[in-house]
């Protein structure tokens, strides 16, 4: 099927089972993260069609898709305003398990991942281990055929939504850091553990600490052996940093700062898509995001052609999110105080009341405040750049 | 958009590194700059012999047919190595007005000795306190029956010096401001009462100020169509910008190179400076803003060979953005090497003017945003 068909057999698709409902969902989104129930009913749709994920290989339940359509079914999600999918079970367990888990750890946990009947997430940092991961403690101290770990991970995102964790866990004191780590797989429900909310700027939950008292978990749960959880930890953490378009993301951004600067005026009242220093400086960003758009071009030209991204996907992490970050502070620019109004219920779906600012507005300042995010997590920009210059450079 | 080069596209590149690295060192660069001439003929003529004249004309004029892509790699390398030899403005510049624009019988006269070497061409348009737009021309002549009179004044025509002919933007209609009525005129550079003071400029090349007084031209020597020059100018300076935005490339890629060197050699504190963090996160987004650049220097080279729509947008990004990085790279480039950074001695300095000059030429940074400001809205 040639890319063009292929483009119009997804919107065909998107086109009757995208309801209204999941639509806003994606619309209101202010981080990475949809509203849960709107992303899990979207989850199962998808499910149904068998394109749940299609970066899997076929025989565990991808789509046998190319690249391009991979990357096409991905803009026109985005798009139409689908709401994003966890990515912690999806675009990181899933491919790290296929490559790393025994067949009976393959068999059980990749249905229940696709079909939504597990929400995974992810316990890698705490509160004394955060870009320094391999300074983790969280213990896991064998007895008899399990484990009883002790400790805490946080920023764990959607933990509250969560019936699956997997965790990078202490089982060595001895020798480098990174010798004594393990990665295991832990029910959310095991006795012993306790989910603490954090409440963002935004005024509302995505990340929550986990708390973990005396809790038993079988060594069968382990991925790959004792004190190997290293490697399996940085295969993930690839798939957490490398795949991202943020093209895609840069152009719904883009598309909205040009719906506000044709709707909202400068002081002198003229409308800001006629402000020439509001258009020299979106454009100066606009240029980085076309930048990057071509630089994502080249590394799915790589891919293509066998090869490997490399540290161009280090490059793309931060050229991406300090671009993102760049288009959220045009937006408040242009909305002054109409970005102020503290509305959080109608950020949710399904609000119906009054909205107290332009539509266009609402979203603005959260999605301001939750993308200072986007330089911290998945590998901060700081250590994106220790990573290009001990890498790439060679320093 | 996927770029794939071809074996030729691929063994020009490394024909042209490594003949001019074996071949074009810094320190031999350095004397060819320092000469009366800062031209080698010598080199000229291998450029010639090795194709690389040829290299973007149609078969019939004794090309190889090549397009952006071929203009871009062999920009970039000419970059790396800071050759100082006039191939922007004799074949990017000259040779394409003349073979997209000129008579046959010019063709002959002219094409063939450029490509084999034997024609340096200059480019004349910008005029005193008017130098940022083409269309700020005023510079009128009188054409009367089968020719044209010459008068007015040209200023900074880059590669003046060593001109055999000059084309001379000029208008034969219309008032300043104004695209339409410019004609491009091609003028022996030895003719009557054309005069010009010959001066190097900062980056190690040569210009001059040319005055024009009853030069007497035939109207033959009218590329284009009089009165439309811009029509005729427009592709040609849009590969022109390519080519100076890949010279731009390959100089910051050898600043990165010969920062992330030094850094390494350099001791300081009982340590080499590149263990410091302040500096390998500098020289990190040194990194990045290159590849920025080169990601967009790919797509344009590719969308004006496949005269895609977005071509001028694309290219409008490459300047902009080459101009803010080459700044940034060059700049720290500099700050990194210390005291040594800003001397003649070092190559870092010298790569440093030539990204400077070339941010200088055909549009700054704030313009090309504004383009392509203008052509996103579209």
């Amino acid at each position: 099927m040639n890319d063009n068909n292929f483009r119009a057999e997804v919107r065909a698709f998107l086109q009757e089972e995208l309801t209204p409902e999941l639509k806003r969902a994606g619309e209101l989104m202010t981080s990475v993260f949809a509203d849960f129930d709107a992303t899990m009913a979207w989850h199962r749709k998808l499910y149904q069609k068998g394109w749940v994920a299609p970066d899997w290989p076929e025989a565990y339940g991808g789509t046998g898709w190319t690249l391009n359509q991979r990357y096409i079914f991905q803009e026109e999600c985005k798009l139409s305003n689908a709401p994003a999918l966890l990515p912690m079970g999806l675009q990181m367990l899933g491919p790290m398990l296929i490559h790393y888990g025994s067949d009976e750890q393959k068999a059980h946990y990749l249905p229940r991942l696709l079909s939504g009947e597990d929400v995974w997430c992810q316990g890698y940092s705490e509160p004394g281990a955060g870009s320094d991961l391999a300074s983790l403690s969280t213990s896991a101290v064998r007895d008899g055929d399990d484990y009883l770990i002790n400790g805490s991970k946080i920023w764990t995102s959607y933990a509250q939504h969560s019936n699956k964790i997997f965790c990078l866990v202490r089982t060595s004191k001895e020798g480098a850091p990174q010798a004594g780590i393990s990665f295991i797989l832990v029910d959310m429900d095991t006795d012993g553990i306790t989910v603490e909310p954090i409440v963002g700027l935004d005024g509302r939950v995505e990340q929550c600490q986990v708390f973990f008292d005396g809790v038993r978990v079988p060594v069968a749960n382990l991925v790959g052996e004792e004190n190997q959880g290293w490697e399996v930890a940085k295969y993930l953490l690839e798939f957490e940093r490398g795949g991202h378009n943020f093209t895609i993301d840069h152009k719904k951004q883009m598309a909205k700062i040009r719906k506000q600067a044709s709707e909202e005026y400068d002081a002198d009242g003229y409308l800001w898509r006629d402000n020439p220093v509001f258009n020299a400086r979106f454009a100066e960003v606009a240029v980085d995001a076309l930048a990057l758009e071509y630089t994502e071009l080249r590394i799915k030209g790589a891919l293509n052609a066998g090869g490997n991204p490399g540290a161009l996907s280090s490059l793309c992490k931060i050229v991406g999110t300090e671009t993102g970050q760049r288009f959220n502070e045009i937006s408040m620019d242009i909305l002054g105080p109409q970005a102020l109004p503290f509305q959080i219920a109608a950020l949710e779906p399904d609000f119906e009341g009054e909205l107290i600012v332009a539509d266009y507005a609402l979203s603005c300042m959260p999605e301001y405040i939750n993308n200072r995010a986007a330089t911290i997590y998945g590998g901060s920009a700081e250590i994106q750049r220790d990573i290009i210059a001990k890498r790439v450079l060679g320093l | 958009m996927y770029i794939e080069f071809s074996e030729e596209q691929r063994m020009l590149k490394e024909s042209a590194e490594k003949y001019l690295n074996e071949n074009y060192e810094f320190e031999a660069r350095q004397k060819i700059v320092k000469s009366d001439s800062n031209y080698c003929s010598t080199q000229w003529q291998t450029f010639a012999d090795l194709g690389w004249l040829a290299m973007t004309f149609a078969e019939e004029a004794g090309g190889f047919g090549g397009g952006a892509l071929e203009t871009m790699l062999l920009s970039e390398q000419l970059g790396v190595n800071l050759v100082v030899e006039p191939y922007f403005e004799t074949v990017v510049f000259g040779g394409q007005l003349i073979s997209a624009g000129a008579s046959d019988e010019i063709k002959s006269r002219y094409l063939d000795a450029l490509i084999s070497g034997h024609c340096q061409v200059a480019f004349a348009w910008s005029e005193t306190k008017h130098h940022h737009a083409m269309s700020d021309v005023a510079m009128a002549a009188s054409v009367s029956g089968d020719s044209i009179l010459v008068n007015g004044s040209k200023t900074v025509v880059l590669n003046g010096a060593a001109a055999d002919v000059v084309l001379v933007l000029l208008r034969t209609a219309g008032e300043r401001g104004q695209s339409d009525g410019l004609s491009l005129v091609l003028v022996d550079a030895d003719a009557e009462g054309c005069v010009r003071r010959s001066y190097k400029t900062y980056d190690g090349r040569n210009a001059a100020e040319f005055s024009f007084s009853n030069v007497n031209v035939p109207l033959a020597n009218v590329l284009g169509v009089q009165g439309s020059a811009m029509e005729l100018l427009a592709p040609v300076v849009h590969r022109g910008i390519l080519s100076l935005c890949a010279e731009a490339v390959g100089a910051m890629s050898a600043l990165v190179d010969a920062t992330v060197d030094y850094t390494k050699q350099r001791k300081q504190f009982g340590r080499s400076i590149s263990q410091f963090q302040v500096l390998r996160h500098r020289m990190a987004d040194m990194f990045i803003a290159l590849e920025l650049c080169r990601s967009l220097m790919l797509a344009t080279a590719w969308k004006l060979d496949h005269n895609d729509a977005d071509a001028e947008l694309t290219l409008a990004a490459l300047k902009a953005k080459v101009a803010s990085a080459g700044k940034f790279i060059a700049h720290n480039a500099i700050q990194l090497h210390g005291g040594i950074g800003t001397t003649d001695e070092l190559k870092i300095g010298h790569y440093f003017k030539r990204i400077a000059a070339i941010n200088s030429q055909f549009g700054s940074r704030d313009f090309h945003l504004a383009r392509f400001a203008q052509l996103s809205q579209k």
